[in-house]
């Protein structure tokens, strides 16, 4: 208790200093600390977008002031410190991927009192699946604000010169898998793979694998099992017969290989759209998505999404709820996913939004889609990191599928026995 | 105690008052805390804590991917400090010359010791990018085949010891400058008129003479090296696999990837046991070669 109080005491110290030296005169207004993992604005379109959502707010509301704190990098760390030093700022933006870190440890609070109370806002205005995300033990810890299913971005361009056929929903992964030699010809590519986790977790997923069990507490046994040495070794050949470029050859361009045109399939979610509408080296319009190729009977996938969450100890938290559901509100909403970020997840929202090229194709997705192991996992990001090293040793021809898995879920238990 | 001494104590004692403030409160305190720390476990945000004595040291003792961090260190300094140190003491000797443009080449060279650490990794990812890169360009030029530098495994963590010689060369050449400036004209004209000029002078009298400035760069350039830190978190997170996870960088996602903070104040502590180590052994290496005396 003693080591508590004097970690308490030194971290409240740090964050009272750190307070000290951008302190601003108050003038009698609430404050309300809005934390965010965005970095410093650039000035974009974007920025200047979420900024004016945040004016209107203290102009319907004079007597709130909005402090937004920016935790760009670690955002995750940086909460959890602000939480063991009793300061989480009243509003956190919560990402699906470490909400079980969050919500298991009390950093935010449970908002089914506020909804109960509250007869203007309406839980099933919003998809179903967001709403999970940020629930556990059947309580609500944030309100969805966004979220984007993984898909299979195609380039109608690329595949008409190659004379293939667009892809359809529920392909299998002998049909991928022949569509991405068709379309290397000609120095393109058929598709990238990525070391980077987040983006394949969902392979193993569409051939009845998984990274953790039931419980998720264990991964041996469910990690390195048959299905999953299958699916990375499938991913692997991908790259080993020339259907997709070597990770250094991607390096090497210093830039998204789909967005330069020189691969017809890539995963990403609805966050690449912004990209994608502004690069000159694809046409926007010959944009296609299609669901993750699958050896189930209908394909699944993950879905990213970013939430609101009042923080435990809001001294304001009516101020708080009053704020989220003003960032969270039918207006503001359809300014917010103007910018092509991700798919709202306010239905109304979304369906006015489909009217857009794609959109459609998205909100068809979603159904098939889940949450990411890190709404239920606590130590989600150390998988995440032991994933990208698993891929890095088989794409780079090290170790055999079965071996890096293997390892990977030796770790991982090794990790979640600590 | 006459009392113009006991005011010259009381001026002595306000003078180093500051730095032993700041010492004690941004060194002796903390390190004492991760002492304690390191005998709990302990999740950063849980609130209970169980003591667990030395458990945290024995596990560390045992853990791969600790141990295989503590390899990475020592390869990684034990090819980054002597490659620094002969680039540093070239260039010291050929800015030692009187040669025009030596203040513009001093500057030039003392440049990335005053650079943010993170904007010269993102500079050196560039120069490292296979094909495009600067290096790959320059070796093309020659005929070599382009080099994924960090997306390898077997080149990534000499890439960024690579990297070191060029980031770590101002204070180094700064160091051996002063050296260089300490070694008596008087050695170099008897050795004149006895016939030794140029790689015998340099082997007889400035190697010899430059051995205490030598040594205490090799001390802190190891410190440095096995601290290293920045580069690591800006250009390759400890990849591919595990080629790059240098002992800071497993310190670091132990403390803020999996909050294990108990363990991670155990294995910094251990850290701080080698590096005190490795110091100690060369500062007795220097004695020895001083004859007793020390570096100053």
């Amino acid at each position: 208790m003693k080591v508590q109080r004097t970690t308490k005491f030194a971290l409240l110290a740090l964050a009272v200093l750190s307070g000290l030296s951008c302190s601003q005169p108050t003038t009698g207004k609430t404050i309300l600390r809005i934390a965010t993992w965005a970095g410093a604005g650039e000035g974009n379109d974007f920025d200047k977008l979420v900024e004016q959502i945040y004016r209107d707010f203290e102009k319907e509301n004079p007597d709130i002031k909005l402090v937004v704190e920016n935790m760009p990098g670690d955002y995750v760390p940086k909460v959890m410190l602000s939480h063991i030093a009793d300061v989480v700022p009243d509003v956190t933006v919560l990402d699906a991927s470490s909400s079980a870190l969050f919500v298991k440890n009390g950093v935010l609070q449970d908002l089914t009192p506020y909804i109960q109370k509250d007869k203007d806002f309406k839980a099933d205005q919003f998809y179903e699946n967001t709403l999970q995300a940020g629930t556990y033990n059947g309580k609500l810890y944030s309100i969805p604000v966004d979220f984007t299913p993984m898909v299979i971005y195609y380039n109608k361009d690329l595949f008409d010169k190659a004379g293939v056929p667009y892809p359809k929903n529920g392909w299998n992964f002998a049909q991928f898998r022949d569509t991405c030699q068709r379309l290397s010809t000609g120095g393109k590519k058929g598709f990238y793979v990525s070391n980077w986790m987040p983006g394949w977790v969902m392979w193993l997923w569409n051939n009845n694998g998984n990274v953790l069990d039931a419980k998720g507490t264990k991964a041996t046994g469910t990690l390195d099992s048959e299905q999953n040495e299958q699916t990375i070794q499938f991913l692997k050949e991908l790259v080993d017969k020339g259907y997709a470029p070597k990770v250094s050859q991607v390096t090497a361009s210093g830039v998204d290989p789909f967005a330069n045109g020189d691969v017809a399939m890539a995963v990403s979610g609805h966050w690449s759209v912004i990209g994608y509408k502004s690069t000159k080296t694809i046409d926007y319009k010959c944009l296609g998505i299609v669901s993750m190729p699958t050896q189930l009977p209908s394909p699944v996938t993950v879905y990213y999404e970013s939430g609101l969450g009042i923080g435990n100890g809001c001294k304001n938290p009516e101020a708080a709820w009053k704020f989220i559901k003003h960032f969270c509100s039918y207006k503001n909403q359809l300014r917010y996913n103007s910018s092509g970020i991700a798919i709202c997840a306010r239905k109304d929202v979304s369906q006015e939004r489909a009217k857009e090229p794609i959109e459609q194709e998205f909100i068809d997705l979603i159904k098939g889609s889940r949450p990411p192991l890190g709404t239920q996992v606590e130590g989600y990001a150390f998988v995440e990191q032991q994933g990208e090293k698993m891929m890095d040793g088989v794409l780079n021809g090290r170790k055999t599928p079965a071996e890096a898995l293997k390892e990977m879920a030796r770790r991982i238990d090794r990790e979640f026995a600590k | 105690m006459s009392s113009l001494r006991q005011k010259e104590n009381r001026a002595g004692w306000l003078f180093v008052a500051p730095a032993t403030l700041h010492l004690l409160l941004f060194a002796i305190l903390p390190i004492g805390f991760t002492l304690v720390l390191s005998l709990y476990r302990w999740k950063l945000y849980r609130p209970d804590k169980t003591f667990v004595g030395a458990a945290n040291y024995i596990y560390s003792a045992t853990d791969p991917a600790f141990l295989n961090s503590i390899y990475n260190s020592l390869k990684y300094a034990l090819v980054a400090v002597p490659s620094g140190i002969v680039v540093a003491l070239g260039i010291a000797i050929l800015l030692n010359q009187k040669l025009r443009l030596s203040a513009f080449f001093r500057t030039i060279y003392y440049l990335p010791a005053i650079s943010s650490g993170v904007a010269i990794s993102m500079v050196w990812i560039y120069i490292f990018l296979p094909e495009t890169g600067l290096l790959n360009t320059l070796l093309g030029m020659v005929g070599i085949t382009s080099i994924d530098f960090l997306g390898k495994s077997e080149t990534a963590l000499w890439s960024l010891a690579f990297m070191s010689i060029w980031t770590g060369l101002g204070p180094k050449v700064v160091l051996f400058m002063a050296g260089l400036i300490g070694v008596p004209q008087t050695l170099y004209e008897a050795a004149e008129l006895d016939g030794a000029t140029g790689w015998k002078a340099f082997r007889n009298i400035t190697l010899p003479m430059l051995i205490p400035t030598t040594l205490f760069v090799v001390v802190t350039s190891t410190i440095s090296a096995i601290q290293v830190f920045t580069p690591v978190y800006m250009m390759t997170k400890g990849g591919p696999e595990d080629s790059t996870e240098v002992v800071g960088y497993h310190i670091y996602s132990e403390a803020w990837t999996s909050f294990n903070t108990g363990l991670a104040s155990a294995k910094s502590f251990i850290l701080f046991v080698l590096i005190a180590a490795v110091a100690y052994i060369q500062f007795r290496m220097t004695k020895k070669q001083l004859g007793g005396h020390t570096v100053q």
